[in-house]
């Protein structure tokens, strides 16, 4: 008799289900793999381009697919948590299941036409993937979610708005004059007599940057789904 | 007596009524999504044909010797686009019909894309892997909206078949249960057999 139920028993335990984790804000690391700095910064980053009128972009990792395709738990998420608009449906995921080696870019009906499954696939390819093979995972995502924006709302500006935790690029989007300004201050500040008060600036820099960007809270708002469909459109890649 | 009749044929008329008026909204609803998700079915089956003239002008530019292959997909294409679906009246023939053409337009893009393997500068082409990635794209699409049209017709169909509702389209309605869409075999082994695209 518990030979017939064995098998059955066998197959409960091994073969865990595919659940959704909860939408708990903009960055879901269910996997764990990002660092918290990255978390944070693409949290108040991805907030702030929702307010501005962006795409409401969502970043999530997964510890397993569970035997699915990517696709298959991509969809499921996207169906669940619904990101994007009821009637707009520009709404997009980042799906990164780390342990399986796959991603994929979910992209909602209202953004297919801005972020073609030719551009998500660019942006995984030519973006995502080789900073993952390089080792910098924080980067990956990082830059994959600004090259989408860069597809789906190009008139918005994203230059300086992200830093991810390696300490090599920790300031991005900096052009040409402002740069060189920078760095001097950095030297005046940090190198030069100055010294002293290089937290100081670091300290001004960083608020004052905030109290330009609207003023919105920081990560700290409310997340979730408005509704948002998605078709099955974007695409996919894996190392 | 007389009160106690009528009283009761009035609880008894009221209780029918009760009963037929779930499903009076949810069937015809039902019944819309139904077709509603057919033509999304139809329409991404659609989409991936209309990408397929390029990727065959594409593919030829690099590998004008693969004939067989090619002539295989424009065949298979011209065959599946010459099959159209009505949603509210499709038998069960019709469709198994209509999901072998596409089954078998699946498996004809499939040995075509081996067949690209093949060719190293086809498939560092700008254009290629653009077509790839749509392709691709596409087909994700097509098993979302087939899985979705699944849905619905189960859900239709639990309307139907169950009670109370299938009380109300015995009275009201008189629709049939409708048929499952099914994946044909081609379409089920030209699924299992797609190569991965590895980066």
């Amino acid at each position: 008799m518990l030979a017939l139920f064995f098998p059955l028993l066998l197959s409960w335990s091994f073969a865990a289900e595919f659940t959704v984790p909860a939408l708990t804000g903009p960055v879901v690391d269910a996997a764990g793999i990002l660092s918290a700095r990255t978390r944070e910064t693409l949290a108040t980053f991805l907030q702030q381009h929702r307010a501005q009128g962006g795409a409401q972009i969502q970043v999530v990792s997964l510890p397993s697919l569970e035997g699915l395709s990517i696709e298959e738990a991509s969809i499921k998420i996207a169906d669940q948590w619904q990101i994007g608009q009821a009637k707009e449906d520009r709404g997009v995921i980042l799906v990164v299941a780390y342990a399986d080696r796959r991603v994929r870019i979910e992209v909602g009906k209202g953004l297919e036409g801005d972020l073609t499954d030719a551009r998500s696939s660019r942006i995984v390819r030519e973006v995502i993937i080789p900073r993952i093979r390089s080792g910098d995972l924080d980067r990956a995502i990082v830059d994959g979610v600004l090259a989408i924006t860069h597809y789906a709302d190009p008139n918005i500006e994203t230059s300086g708005a992200v830093s991810s935790g390696s300490q090599r690029r920790s300031v991005r989007g900096l052009s040409g004059w402002k740069l060189l300004i920078f760095w001097v201050l950095i030297f005046l500040f940090f190198v030069g007599p100055g010294r002293r008060f290089g937290w100081l600036f670091l300290l001004a820099a960083m608020s004052g940057g905030g109290r330009h960007r609207g003023g919105g809270s920081f990560g700290g708002g409310g997340w979730s789904g408005g509704g948002g469909g998605f078709n099955g459109g974007g695409s996919s890649g894996s190392w | 007596m007389f009160h106690i009749k009528s009283v009761s044929i009035l609880a008894a008329t009221l209780a029918v009524l009760q009963l037929t008026g779930c499903g009076v909204q949810s069937i015809p609803r039902a019944d819309n999504d139904v077709e509603a998700a057919t033509s999304e079915v139809t329409n991404q089956y659609k989409r991936r044909a209309d990408l397929i003239p390029n990727l065959v002008n594409t593919v030829k530019g690099y590998a004008k010797h693969e004939q067989e292959t090619l002539e295989g997909v424009v065949e298979a294409r011209a065959k599946a686009t010459s099959m159209t679906i009505d949603a509210s009246k499709a038998t069960p023939e019709q469709v198994a019909d209509y999901q072998k053409a596409q089954g078998q337009l699946s498996q004809a893009l499939g040995r075509l894309m081996v067949v690209a393997e093949k060719y190293p500068d086809l498939k560092a082409d700008v254009n290629f892997r653009d077509l790839q990635s749509q392709i691709e794209g596409t087909e994700n699409r097509i098993t979302v909206a087939r899985d979705r049209l699944i849905g619905s017709i189960r859900d239709f169909n639990n309307l139907v078949t169950v009670f109370p509702t299938s009380l109300t389209n015995s009275v009201f309605f008189h629709k049939e249960k409708k048929p499952q869409w099914d994946l044909a075999a081609e379409e089920k082994t030209a699924v299992e057999k797609a190569p991965e695209v590895k980066f």
